[in-house]
């Protein structure tokens, strides 16, 4: 099962390195941001494209096909946390809604806590704010680096689960020509 | 002074007539793969791809040599040169091959019109004709009077230089791939009809029993290689990949390879050249290549060894050296970045330099004045069409003093983007694409050029946005899709991908793609070829849709650069900067990594477009291309254009705006 993730934060957030951590990582390979991996028994293969700040092109393009996002701050640098909300918009604008869209927001580098500037409690209360999970990582310590993913991936598929569920009503719902003799009626309500 | 530039000059052409024997030999062993001893650098990039500025070398050393050979060949065969010195032999040992390649050579130089043949070649080259051969003669004959010295240090200033110059551009395969092999390279090609039996008779003796003795003898050479031959830096110090390139290395170890005694690797001094700028200054550089020209031969050396030490060692080095900070000068240079470092050079160019290699600092302090001469901001290699073909005439509209958007032709006006981008794109440097220069905001502008295109990329995003936003009616707002949607159609004709990235962008920003009244209105046809531009610039795949058609298009191009910058800040965020075996051991495989994306821009620049530029719709498109509004207020302006409605809101306007109600 294919899961296309974005990330979305300011530079030097460390974007990439959340995706990757190996010595040699060649991008221009096809396959390159892809990542295979299990999730609970599932064989899933991650799509994940970075967004850049300052970038606009196909922003939203990427935004639309993506599928869950992640929200990367630093907790070293205050800028970069207070442009989260910006990202968010820009989610909730292309999605239309960000109701059941999974968002999760990563405070990384958590390893430099001499350097912190954003405390655990800001981060924990802009997630309640903008409904969405919340985690502290760190690519150098490898710490809920993979957590961060997989939970999104997870609620990716809790939300497809969901609209199977959905769609399987669907059958129940009635058929077109009972659609159209209700829009008819409507049609004549507002006739009158 | 004289006789000591007799001596540098002497030396100096024995190494190049060496190192000559030696490419020619890795031809050799590169076609019977049962003698490879060192498995030659292979070129990764395709001969399609090679970039602009390394195939302009290129060519130029090709030139060259092979004229240098034609002129060799001719003083060759009147007076059959006799085995003379025991280091003239490897030379000698080529001549039969020198032989074919002077006939290919004089057929080639033949077919060049006399204006591009001065265009390819340098004007001091055409001294090397007479003064290489001379040069040769003095270097195996030693009972040339001095009076025959006297006239090649005179003339001889320029002409070994020549060679050492453009040769160390070439690698090693590149040369012995390209140039010498007698069929399939474009030498070959050209002497297809006109060969001569003698030619003939040169190539069956070239590939028949005479071979084997020629290769084995060198083989030998090389496994006696003596201690005091061997690589000053540790084993350690340098890790090779399975491939055989450089993986990692100290800068001490790769400032070495850069200017090693016995191997040239091209594309190993390409990239050191485009990238080294991401671990060290260039004072760090240029002193290293200092302590380099000052090599000290190591202890306990005894006189005669010490000779052949100087002889195959230090002048190799010193002129490897020069060979560096030339090319360095000529390509790698930044104006105002480096300007400093100028002065530090010209002063090591006149003292040290000169004492020890004085035709060679002449040379340098030529290039070096060049350079201090040069205006600010001049173009350095200026683009110049080369076909002669007038470009299409532009298409204008009947008012063109009162333009409006909709009355300009789509193709008039891609044309005039393209020419815009064009021209922002050929202005990138490879600097900027270094340690993700354009992202960062302090730090001056180093990626100024990288980040004018962006900024117009986000410009060209925008207009398109605000264009369709700011037209009232429904129909109209179809209008200006169609127009938009007409235009990147192109810009993919024109090979544009960035402003038809840009375009398609602000089409399907939130703001426009969200006015569903509008698109149900748009025609089929045009909604199909939306689509079919959406799916070329997809990511899926790592754009592997619109990786492949950029590689299969005939340039000139604008590739989209959005993807450069991808690559370029996935290779710097996902690679360490040194190894993990060793901190001090730099990443060179990185850098290799860097190098090829920064490889694949420039080869993108080197082609221009042949249209003509109409200054009123660049006027009129500029003016357009303004710092677009904030995107949530454009979004504000899309809802109340056609505001969010529920299904039964939706009937109730549709009766409305059908007369019912």
């Amino acid at each position: 099962m294919l899961y296309k993730l974005v990330l979305l934060g300011a530079n030097g957030v460390g974007k990439i390195c959340l995706n990757h951590f190996s010595e040699t990582y060649d991008p221009t390979i096809e396959d390159s941001y892809r990542k295979q991996v299990v999730i609970d028994d599932h064989p899933c293969i991650l799509e994940v494209l970075p967004i850049k700040g300052e970038y606009n092109t196909l922003r939203d393009q990427w935004i639309r096909d993506g599928q869950g996002f992640l929200l990367v701050y630093s907790i070293s640098e205050r800028s970069t946390f207070e442009r989260i909300e910006h990202f968010w918009d820009q989610i909730a604008r292309v999605k239309g809604t960000v109701d059941n869209v999974p968002i999760m927001l990563v405070g990384n580098k958590c390893d430099k806590i001499t350097e912190r500037e954003v405390s655990r409690e800001e981060g924990m209360n802009m997630a309640r704010r903008l409904n969405c999970e919340f985690i502290e990582s760190s690519v150098l310590m490898c710490v809920n680096v993979e957590r961060a993913f997989y939970t999104v991936v997870r609620m990716i598929r809790t939300n497809r689960d969901k609209k199977e569920n959905n769609e399987n009503e669907v059958i129940i719902k009635p058929d077109p020509t009972i659609l159209l003799q209700k829009k008819k009626d409507l049609f004549f309500k507002l006739l009158s | 002074m004289v006789d000591k530039a007799i001596k540098d000059v002497v030396i100096a052409a024995k190494f190049l007539v060496e190192e000559k024997a030696e490419q020619e030999q890795n031809k050799l062993r590169s076609r019977r793969p049962s003698v490879v001893e060192t498995p030659p650098t292979k070129r990764r990039i395709t001969s399609s791809y090679s970039t602009n500025s390394t195939s302009s070398n290129n060519n130029n050393a090709l030139d060259q040599i092979v004229e240098n050979d034609s002129s060799d060949s001719t003083e060759n065969q009147p007076n059959p040169i006799s085995p003379v010195s025991s280091s003239a032999t490897t030379g000698l040992q080529t001549v039969p091959e020198n032989d074919i390649i002077s006939t290919n050579g004089s057929t080639l130089i033949g077919d060049v019109s006399p204006d591009e043949y001065d265009a390819q070649v340098s004007p001091t080259s055409a001294n090397s004709a007479n003064g290489r051969p001379t040069g040769n003669r003095a270097r195996s004959d030693s009972t040339v009077s001095s009076k025959t010295y006297n006239d090649t240090a005179s003339s001889l200033t320029h002409p070994p230089l020549q060679r050492s110059q453009t040769q160390p551009i070439l690698s090693s395969s590149v040369s012995a791939d390209y140039q010498f092999s007698p069929s399939p390279s474009p030498t070959g090609g050209n002497s297809g009809g006109t060969k001569s039996p003698r030619t003939e008779n040169k190539v069956t003796k070239f590939f028949g029993e005479d071979v084997p003795s020629n290769l084995t003898q060198p083989n030998k050479q090389k496994e006696d290689k003596p201690w005091f031959l061997n690589y000053d830096y540790e084993p350690s110090e340098m890790i090779f990949n399975m491939e055989s390139y450089v993986k990692g290395g100290t800068l001490n170890a790769l400032v070495e390879r850069l200017t090693m005694h016995d191997l040239l690797d091209s594309n190993f001094i390409a990239t050191f050249l485009l990238t080294y700028r991401s671990f060290c200054t260039t004072d760090e550089f240029f002193d290293m290549l200092v302590k380099r020209f000052m090599i000290q031969p190591p202890e306990n050396i005894t006189p005669e060894e010490l000779e052949v030490w100087q002889e195959k060692k230090q002048t190799p080095v010193r002129l490897r050296v020069f060979n560096i900070m030339k090319t360095w000068l000529e390509t790698y240079y930044i104006d105002g970045q480096d300007s400093h470092c100028l002065e530090r050079m010209r002063e090591f160019a006149t003292t040290t330099m000169h004492e020890n290699m004085a035709f060679a600092a002449v040379s340098l302090i030529k290039v070096i004045e060049k350079r201090q001469q040069q205006p600010k901001d001049a173009v350095f290699k200026a683009l110049v069409l080369t076909n002669s073909d007038r470009p299409p005439v532009p298409i204008l509209p009947k008012n063109i003093k009162k333009l409006k958007f909709l009355d300009i032709d789509p193709l008039e006006i891609s044309r005039q983007l393209t020419l815009i981008e064009c021209k922002l794109y050929n202005k990138i440097q490879p600097v900027e694409c270094l340690d993700k220069a354009w992202s960062k905001e302090e730090g001056g502008d180093i990626a100024a050029n990288i980040k004018a295109m962006i900024v117009n990329s986000n410009q060209i995003t925008g207009w398109v946005a605000e264009s369709v936003l700011n037209q009232s009616e429904v129909k109209k707002r179809c209008l200006y899709i169609k127009h938009f949607v007409a235009v990147a159609d192109k810009c993919r004709a024109l090979n544009n991908f960035n402003s038809l990235t840009a375009i398609i962008s602000g089409l399907n920003s939130a703001p426009i793609h969200r006015l569903k009244r509008t698109w149900e209105m748009v025609n089929t046809k045009t909604i199909q070829t939306l689509e079919a531009l959406n799916k070329i610039m997809n990511s899926t795949k790592n754009f592997a849709e619109y990786r492949e058609m950029l590689h299969s298009v005939n340039p000139p191009c604008v590739p989209f650069l959005g993807v450069y910058l991808t690559d370029l800040t996935f290779i710097e965020d996902g690679n360490p900067n040194t190894l993990k075996k060793s901190r001090q051991l730099i990443n060179f495989s990185k850098r290799m990594k860097t190098a090829e994306v920064i490889r694949e821009i420039q080869q993108y620049q080197s082609v221009p477009y042949n249209l003509a530029a109409v200054q009123e719709i660049q006027m009129f498109i500029k003016c357009h291309l303004q710092d677009s509004r904030d995107v949530g207020d454009l979004y504000d302006q899309s809802l109340s254009m056609e505001p969010r409605e529920r299904e039964d809101e939706k009937i109730a306007r549709l009766l409305q705006e059908s007369g019912f109600l």
